[in-house]
C-alpha cells in the first residue's frame, strides 16, 4: 500500500468516498513538520543534525580543518575569536501510517474513522512533497513496502484504504517490531490503533529503535468509552472469541469506565517514557478534524 | 350495539395459556450477544444485581404483549362472541319520492344514501318503490340485501309532478308494517316514516305567461322569479321568441318572490321561452316555455268592454268576435235574460241558471284543489268586491271569497258554466301574471276539444283525431305523455300550432315544512352480529407481525 500500485486503479473515486472535496481544501492548508522551518521551503523538513542548508543553526568554535568560508568574519571583528556558522541540515521525512485493521477495529466505526484519518493524513504529506504510506496491520504487517510520493501513490493508497476491512487479531508488539526492521529509513510514523490490546510498549519502543518520530494515535468507539447500559447480555471478545455473561447496569459501566482509565494510564506512561506522542480521537468525531489536530500539535 | 354475549364461554379458559406463555418468555435466555473490543476491561467487573421487578419490568418486551395479545384474541375468537344491534323489524317498504322535487342534482344521490342506510340498518324483508307519476315498483319484496342494494342503483327521479302516495302505494296492497318515505318534500305524508333531505338553493321561474296589450300592441310576458338561496341574487331574464331575444335584470331579496312584466315590443310569435341566469342545482326551473293556442274561437261577448279580460282570452286562445255562432259565451258585469247556448263564463255577471246578486266586499279567499286553480297563486289576489251567486243545482264551488262563491262551475243542459263573481274593477286581477293563467285555466274546461297548449312533464294529453305531437321519438298522436320540458310542435288539420311543456310549477317552490303528525311505531328487533371474523381478521395480522419481530429479535 502507498508503493506499486497494486489494485486497480480508479483514484478519483475512491478519494471521493474517503474524504470529500471539502474535506481536501480544509486539508490542502495544513502540513506537517519535524521541525518548522524559517523559510517555507516546499518539502523541506528540518534535521536536529548539523548540515548544510541555507538555515543557519548555531555557532561553534572553530576546528582546524573547518570551511574557512563558514567562518564568521564578523564576530572576529568584534569578538576577535574565531567561530564557525553551523547550519541545519535539511532531509526528508516520510510519513508512515501504521493502520491497526484487526476485529477490534471493526466495532463501533473505528476502522472507517481510521481509514479516513489515514487518508487526510497521507494528503497532508502528498501536499507537501512527501513520501508516505499506509501499512496495515493485525498479527504482523500485511504490507511492507516502500514510501511513495505523488498523485498517483496517493490515488492508489485512497484506492486501498476504501477496500479495507477488518479482520485478525492484534499484536502489537510484533507487527510493529517486524514493520520497523523492514522499514530502515526514519520517518514520521502513526500508529492508528484502538491500543486496547497489551504490546503496544514493545512495539512502540521498537518503532522508536528505529529512530522515527512516533505518535500514537488512539482511536474508540462512544461503546468502547461508555458502554451503554444493557442489561443482561453475554459480552465476547471479538478478537478472541471468548465470552462472558454480565448484567451491564450503572455500577459495572462505572468500573468498565475505570477500567479502561487505568488502561489508557498505562499507555500514556509508556508514551512518555519513549517519548511518543499521544492523540485519543473518538470514532464519531471528524477525521478531518482529527488529522489537523495531529499536524498542528505534534512536533517530532 | 348494545352487548356481546359469548355462544362458548368456557373458550375464555383458553386464557390459561397465558401462564405458560409468560413462563417460557421469563425462562428463555435472555442475554444478547455484546461483542466488545476488549474483554479484559471487564475482568474483575462485578455484574450488576438490579432489582427483581427491574429485571422483570425490563424483560416485559413488545413480544411479550404481542404474544399475550394473540392468545387473548384466539381465545375470544374460540368464545364464538355475538354483538347485538337493536333494528327495525318486520318488512319495509321504501318509497323513494321521484318527482321532480327530488331531480335537483345532489338530492337524488341523498336520497339514495338514505335508503341504502335504511336497508343497511333494518332486518327486512325490503320492498322499494318509485313514487313518480306513473309510480313504479323498483324492487319486488325481497329479503336479499343485496337485491334490494342493486334496485336502488335503478331510481332515476323523474321531471314529473307525484301522484297521491295512495296511488303508488296501491302497487303493493298488501300491507307493510314500516313504511318510510324518503323525500325533499314531507308536507302531506300521513302515516308514515319520513325522512327529508335537503334541497338546495334554488332560482326559479314560478310563473310565466304572455299576453297582447288590451290595445292590441304588442305582448307582455309575465314572469314569477323566486330567490330561495338565502341571500341576494343578481338575476338576468331572457325571453326568447321567434322575433328575437328580450332582456331584463332584477336584484332579488332572499326567499322572495317578484313579478316581472317584459315588453315583447315587435314580437308575433305563437311560442315563448323564459330564461333565468344564473343557472342552479335544478335548472329544469330556469326555463319556462309558453304557447298561444292556435285554435280560431268565436267569442259572443256580453256586457260591457273588459280590456284585461280580453286581453287574458286573447292569450288563453286565439279570439274573434262574433254576434252569431259562437263557441264561447263571456258575460261581464250584467245579467242576462235568456240563458245562452254553448259554453259560458260569467265574469261578474249572472244569467237565469244562475242569477246575480248584489256586489258585497269580499272575504278571505280559499280554494280546493283544482285543475282549473292549477299554477295560480290565490293568495296573490287582492279582490275588494264579490257579487252574490244563486248557483244552479249541481253546481261545485272551488274558490271562496269570505261566504260567498267566487268560483264555480257547472254542467247545465246547454253546456258549461263558469262562474266568476269578482269585479275586475275592484282588484289587481288584472295585472297579475296568475289571471291569465286562471283564464286558460277556464278556458280549457270550457273548450276540452282544443289541446291545451300548456302542459307539465308527466301530464297526459289525449291528442283529437289528426293531431299529432312531433317529439325526439317522432310523432305521437292519441295520447301523449310528455318526459320532458320543452316546446313541442302541434300539428293539426288547422296549421301547426305549439305545447309548451314545463316541469311542474310546484316543484320550484321550497317545500313545505311537514305537519305534526304522530310518530309511526316502528318494532324493533334484536339482530345478532357475529365477532369472531373480525377478531380472526385481526388475529393473522397480529401473529405474522410477532414471528417479524421474533425473527428481527434473533437476527
Amino acid at each position: 500500500m502507498g508503493g506499486p500500485a497494486r489494485g486497480a486503479p480508479g483514484g478519483a473515486t475512491a478519494v471521493g468516498e474517503l474524504l470529500t472535496p471539502a474535506e481536501l481544501a480544509v486539508l490542502a492548508h495544513a502540513r506537517f513538520l519535524l521541525r518548522r522551518p524559517r523559510l517555507a521551503l516546499p518539502g523541506g523538513h528540518l534535521a536536529r543534525r548539523a548540515g548544510a542548508s541555507l538555515e543557519f543553526a548555531d555557532h561553534r568554535p572553530y576546528q582546524p580543518g573547518d570551511d574557512l568560508r563558514l567562518v564568521d568574519w564578523a564576530v572576529y571583528a568584534r569578538h576577535r575569536k574565531l567561530v564557525t556558522k553551523v547550519f541545519s541540515r535539511e532531509v526528508e521525512a516520510p510519513l508512515y501510517v501504521l493502520l491497526d485493521v484487526s476485529r477490534s477495529m471493526g466495532l463501533g466505526g473505528k476502522l472507517p474513522f481510521a481509514a479516513r484519518l489515514a487518508g487526510a493524513l497521507c494528503f497532508l504529506s502528498y501536499r507537501t512533497g512527501d513520501r508516505f504510506a499506509v501499512y496495515p496491520f493485525a498479527e504482523r504487517p500485511l504490507f511492507l513496502g516502500k514510501p511513495r510520493r505523488g498523485r498517483t501513490a496517493l490515488a492508489h493508497t485512497f484506492f486501498e484504504l476504501v477496500g479495507l476491512s477488518a479482520g485478525g487479531k492484534t499484536d502489537l508488539a510484533r507487527a510493529l517490531a517486524e514493520w520497523a526492521e523492514a522499514a530502515r529509513e526514519p520517518g514520521m510514523c502513526l500508529v492508528l490503533s484502538d491500543f486496547l490490546a497489551p504490546g503496544f510498549r514493545a512495539g512502540l519502543a521498537a518503532l522508536r529503535f528505529g529512530r522515527h518520530a512516533v505518535a500514537a494515535v488512539q482511536i474508540l468507539s462512544s461503546e468502547d468509552l461508555s458502554p451503554s447500559v444493557l442489561g443482561e447480555a453475554r459480552l465476547f471478545d471479538v478478537e478472541e472469541g471468548r465470552g462472558r455473561p454480565m448484567v451491564v447496569g450503572r455500577t459495572a459501566q462505572k468500573a468498565y469506565e475505570e477500567a479502561l482509565r487505568r488502561w489508557n494510564k498505562t499507555l500514556s506512561e509508556a508514551c512518555l517514557e519513549l517519548g511518543v506522542a499521544q492523540f485519543l480521537f473518538p470514532a464519531e468525531g471528524s477525521p478531518v478534524s482529527a488529522a489537523l489536530t495531529i499536524a498542528r500539535r505534534w512536533r517530532p | 350495539m348494545a352487548a356481546v354475549t359469548f355462544a362458548l364461554p368456557l373458550a375464555w379458559l383458553w386464557l390459561l395459556s397465558l401462564v405458560p406463555v409468560v413462563i417460557l418468555h421469563f425462562l428463555r435466555r435472555k442475554e444478547r450477544d455484546w461483542p466488545v473490543s476488549a474483554l479484559f476491561l471487564w475482568e474483575g467487573i462485578r455484574p450488576d444485581r438490579p432489582h427483581l421487578l427491574q429485571r422483570l419490568r425490563r424483560r416485559l418486551d413488545l413480544l411479550l404483549f404481542l404474544q399475550a395479545l394473540a392468545v387473548i384474541l384466539f381465545a375470544f375468537v374460540l368464545s364464538r362472541p355475538m354483538a347485538f344491534a337493536v333494528r327495525p323489524s318486520g318488512a319495509t317498504l321504501l318509497v323513494l319520492d321521484g318527482s321532480a322535487f327530488t331531480a335537483a342534482r345532489p338530492v337524488a344521490e341523498r336520497v339514495k344514501a338514505e335508503a341504502k342506510r335504511v336497508v343497511e340498518e333494518s332486518a327486512g324483508p325490503w320492498a322499494v318503490l318509485l313514487w313518480a307519476d306513473p309510480p313504479a315498483l323498483l324492487c319486488p319484496p325481497t329479503s336479499s340485501r343485496g337485491e334490494v342494494l342493486r334496485a336502488l342503483e335503478r331510481y332515476s327521479p323523474t321531471l314529473a309532478r307525484r301522484p297521491p302516495l295512495a296511488q303508488a302505494l296501491a302497487l303493493l296492497p298488501e300491507p307493510w308494517p314500516r313504511t318510510v318515505v324518503i323525500t325533499a318534500d314531507p308536507a302531506g305524508i300521513p302515516g308514515a316514516e319520513v325522512i327529508q333531505v335537503a334541497r338546495p338553493a334554488n332560482l326559479a321561474i314560478t310563473a310565466f305567461s304572455v299576453r297582447p296589450t288590451p290595445d292590441g300592441t304588442r305582448y307582455e310576458a309575465f314572469l314569477r322569479l323566486l330567490n330561495a338561496t338565502g341571500r341576494f341574487q343578481d338575476v338576468q331574464v331572457r325571453v326568447r321568441t321567434e322575433a328575437g331575444e328580450f332582456w331584463t335584470s332584477r336584484l332579488l331579496p332572499p326567499d322572495a318572490e317578484e313579478d316581472v312584466v317584459l315588453p315583447l315590443s315587435g314580437a308575433r310569435a305563437g311560442a315563448f321561452v323564459a330564461e333565468l341566469l344564473p343557472e342552479d342545482a335544478f335548472p329544469w326551473d330556469n326555463v319556462r316555455y309558453f304557447a298561444f293556442s292556435t285554435a280560431a274561437f268565436r267569442v259572443a261577448w256580453w256586457g260591457p268592454e273588459e280590456r284585461y279580460l280580453w286581453a287574458a282570452l286573447r292569450a288563453a286562445a286565439p279570439l274573434v268576435r262574433a254576434e252569431k255562432d259562437a263557441d264561447l259565451h263571456v258575460i261581464v258585469s250584467s245579467q242576462l235574460e235568456v240563458e245562452p247556448q254553448g259554453p259560458a263564463l260569467f265574469v261578474a255577471a249572472g244569467s237565469p241558471a244562475g242569477p246575480r246578486g248584489a256586489a258585497r266586499d269580499a272575504g278571505p279567499l280559499r280554494a280546493a284543489p283544482s285543475p282549473l286553480l292549477a299554477h295560480v297563486s290565490l293568495g296573490k289576489f287582492r279582490i275588494a268586491r264579490v257579487h252574490e251567486l244563486r248557483l244552479p243545482a249541481g253546481a261545485e264551488v272551488l274558490a271562496w271569497a269570505g261566504d260567498l262563491p267566487l268560483l264555480a262551475t257547472w254542467e247545465g243542459p246547454n253546456g258549461r258554466r263558469i262562474f266568476f263573481s269578482a269585479d275586475l274593477s275592484a282588484s289587481n286581477l288584472p295585472l297579475l301574471p296568475d289571471f291569465p293563467v286562471l283564464i286558460r285555466n277556464l278556458l280549457g274546461w270550457l273548450l276540452p276539444e282544443e289541446p291545451a297548449p300548456l302542459l307539465v312533464v308527466g301530464e297526459s294529453l289525449r291528442l283529437p283525431e289528426g293531431f299529432r305531437v312531433i317529439t325526439e321519438a317522432g310523432a305521437v298522436e292519441g295520447v301523449w305523455v310528455p318526459e320532458r320540458p320543452g316546446l313541442f310542435e302541434l300539428r293539426r288539420p288547422q296549421g301547426p300550432g305549439y305545447i309548451a311543456v314545463n316541469v311542474p310549477w310546484e316543484a320550484s317552490r321550497p317545500p313545505l315544512p311537514a305537519g305534526p303528525s304522530e310518530e309511526p311505531r316502528v318494532a324493533q328487533a334484536r339482530m345478532d352480529l357475529p365477532l369472531w371474523p373480525w377478531a380472526l381478521f385481526l388475529l393473522l395480522p397480529l401473529l405474522l407481525g410477532e414471528a417479524l419481530l421474533f425473527r428481527w429479535g434473533r437476527g
